[in-house]
């Protein structure tokens, strides 16, 4: 009954079908090898509205729901320093944005250092930090501290030997990264995760990008004064984030005393250059700036307003420095407060997600 | 088995080997066609100069014809419809949009799949954006686009270039800031069509490289003196000042050198 042509077809859709066999058990032996190398683990999706840019995760360091918690525990936990009393939510604090309020932030053995404490926003997007950059990764980051003389000063062999005596941490890390042998490098995996999950974008100024909320007249005027060359802080503070993540100086001092950005590197031309923090959540992380000299936001605007220092290494951006700064009305300058208002997110201080898991365990 | 029901079948077995057949011509004709002409890999590659010499960034100063000196910073630009144009006239797109830094070599070689190997007589690009790209999301949401994001509500869009810097005011030692920031100030087309002519030579293989350069002194004098003191430091709403450098942009490339 079979015609002769029938019979080249019969091979051809064999062909198809043993390739899409082989393809599928391809892509499940693939599969297979993922979950062997990492142990079981639930990924974690971070999940952003379309305004914001892809996430940059690191192919080495996948979100997974058990790295987070592990992360979250140790960035609470003061087993990370040499007396077991600091951690790093003791500088870090999310009631502040995970900045600190005092302007040095106090170490293990009460020394101050010369930085105020930054905040942890949206630090997912960064490819810097610290305010001189000096570190490349949030894993980087992560490593820094718990040595630092000023802050945690442990040596991370003690701190891991602790770790790995505990009773809760071997299991856990057995479930993030499928070994309960623990590592600096895990360690710091572990905290970087939970840092990136620290998603700032339900501020007044999210809802109305949503369309589900409307600025009144003043944060309008605001807006305007912020996103034109009037007041001109949308050139170093603009887009979705509020910060270019790059290193100006702003025009604090005529001649530092901390060169930010030179320490360094050690050119010269980075004098006074300090990496541009974001606007989100200023109501609750005051002081400002990189010694936190700012208690208010009302003095910040007076700054770029007319207290502009002039050197040699100022930014190209601060236009205005000869007239000591963009020379803002009072009621302009209520105005610009009333903008920078609509970017705080409680949501964001108060999500249980972000806070001790010693005292509110999820 | 009946009759009726062999010969439905028959004719469906009919049915796919027409079917069949015209596939496997279809794809005989992509691959034919692919095979047909040679593809050879291309490379833009973009050079800065001041007055023909060597871009230094921080410095050296340059002089103006306005009296002052001039130290360059930072730059960044985007150059959008790239394309060339072969011999008969057809062209070929390279990059919809690319966004050059000064500071970021890795962003001034960009190399975009293969091309096909022909004699080409023309680089043509957009200096900026146009309608269809300058505008809210116009370009793919990434860190370096939003970075260049122009915000000024009723306008929206991005920055076609910001060239940033210092100049010594009428050489008195009085250093200023300059802020060459172009885009669509009020709503207006402020980019630039720019089509360089190629010696009508074939490209090679495996590579064929296409290394431009970028005056930056044309910029503020090629022909229009563009004077920093005059237009102040913020010219995003100034229509005036972008009017003027919209024409010197036309002047600032040049083809520098070919590979084949
Ligand atoms: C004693 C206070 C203190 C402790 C404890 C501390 N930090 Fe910090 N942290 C700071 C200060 C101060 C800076 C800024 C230092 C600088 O820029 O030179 C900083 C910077 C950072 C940054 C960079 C933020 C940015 O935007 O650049 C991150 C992330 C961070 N810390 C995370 C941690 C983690 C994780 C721990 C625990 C392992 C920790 N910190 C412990 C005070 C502290
Ligand atoms: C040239 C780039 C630039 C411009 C323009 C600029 N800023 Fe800043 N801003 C910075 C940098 C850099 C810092 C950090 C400086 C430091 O600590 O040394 C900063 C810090 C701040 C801070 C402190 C934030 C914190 O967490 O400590 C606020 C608030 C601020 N800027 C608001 C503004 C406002 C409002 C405008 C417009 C009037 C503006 N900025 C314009 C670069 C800029």
């Amino acid at each position: 009954m079979k015609t002769k042509s029938a019979y080249w077809i019969t091979p051809l859709i064999s062909i198809a079908l043993l390739s899409v066999l082989l393809f599928s058990v391809a892509c499940n032996v693939s599969q297979n090898r993922d979950m062997a190398l990492s142990g079981s683990r639930d990924s974690y999706v971070l999940n952003v509205y379309d305004k914001f840019p892809k996430v940059p995760l690191p192919d080495d360091n996948p979100l997974t729901k058990p790295g987070i918690e592990l992360g979250r525990k140790l960035f609470y936990d003061p087993i990370l320093s040499g007396d077991s009393t600091q951690s790093c939510s003791s500088c870090h604090m999310q009631r502040f944005a995970f900045g600190d309020e005092s302007r040095f932030s106090k170490g293990m053995d009460n020394i101050n250092g010369e930085r105020n404490s930054p905040t942890i926003i949206n630090c997912a997007w960064q490819p810097k930090y610290f305010w001189d950059g000096r570190a490349v990764s949030l894993e980087e980051q992560a490593i820094g501290p718990v040595e630092n003389p000023i802050e945690m000063h442990a040596s991370w062999k003690n701190v891991v030997a602790k770790v790995q005596r505990s009773e809760i941490y071997p299991s856990l890390f057995q479930q993030a990264f499928g070994t309960n042998h623990v590592t600096k490098k895990l360690v710091a995996k572990a905290i970087a995760q939970f840092e990136r999950t620290l998603l700032s974008m339900n501020s007044k100024y999210d809802r109305v990008v949503r369309g589900e909320d409307t600025f009144t007249e003043q944060e309008l005027r605001g807006l305007n004064l912020f996103f034109t060359e009037r007041a001109d802080c949308f050139h170093c503070h603009g887009n979705i984030l509020f910060t270019d993540q790059s290193f100006h100086n702003n025009g604090l001092d005529k001649t530092p005393q901390d060169t930010g950005l030179e320490k360094y590197t050690g050119r010269k031309r980075d004098i006074g250059k300090f990496k541009t923090p974001t606007l989100r959540n200023l109501a609750f992380s005051a002081p400002y700036m990189h010694d936190g000299r700012f208690q208010t936001l009302e003095e910040v605007i007076d700054f770029y307003s007319e207290g502009l220092n002039n050197s040699s290494t100022i930014d190209p951006l601060m236009k205005n420095v000869k007239k000591g700064g963009v020379r803002l009305t009072k009621k302009e300058k209520a105005d610009l407060i009333s903008f920078l208002n609509t970017l705080n997110d409680t949501s964001f201080i108060t999500n249980p997600a972000y806070s001790n898991p010693f005292e509110n365990p999820l | 088995m009946n009759n009726f029901q062999i010969h439905i079948m028959k004719s469906k077995i009919k049915v796919s080997i027409g079917k069949c057949a015209l596939l496997m011509f279809a794809i005989l004709l992509f691959v034919g066609c692919k095979g047909n002409e040679e593809k050879t890999g291309i490379i833009i590659n973009m050079a800065y100069s001041v007055n023909g010499k060597e871009l230094e960034v921080e410095k050296k100063l340059y002089p103006t014809k306005a009296g002052h000196t001039y130290e360059v910073h930072r730059l960044k630009y985007y150059l959008s419809d790239i394309a060339l144009e072969d011999e008969h006239g057809n062209s070929v797109l390279l990059d919809n949009a690319h966004l050059f830094d000064i500071l970021r070599p890795s962003s001034n070689t960009f190399t975009f799949g293969q091309i096909p190997l022909r004699s080409y007589k023309k680089l043509s690009f957009v200096f900026g954006l146009d309608e269809s790209k300058c505008k809210e999301g116009g370009l793919p949401n990434t860190i370096e686009n939003n970075r260049m994001e122009w915000p000024v509500p009723g306008e929206k869009g991005y920055h076609y270039m910001k060239f940033e810097g210092k100049y010594d005011s009428l050489n008195t030692g009085v250093m200023k800031n300059f802020n060459l920031h172009t885009g669509p100030t009020k709503n207006n087309k402020n980019y630039v069509h720019i089509s360089l002519d190629l010696p009508k030579i074939k490209a090679g293989k495996p590579q064929f490289k296409i290394t431009l350069d970028m005056d930056l002194d044309k910029i503020i004098h090629g022909p229009n003196n563009y004077d920093f003191a005059m237009f102040g430091q913020g010219i995003m709403a100034n229509q005036k000042a972008q009017a003027i450098l919209k024409q010197n942009m036309q002047n600032v490339f040049t083809i520098k050198s070919i590979n084949r």
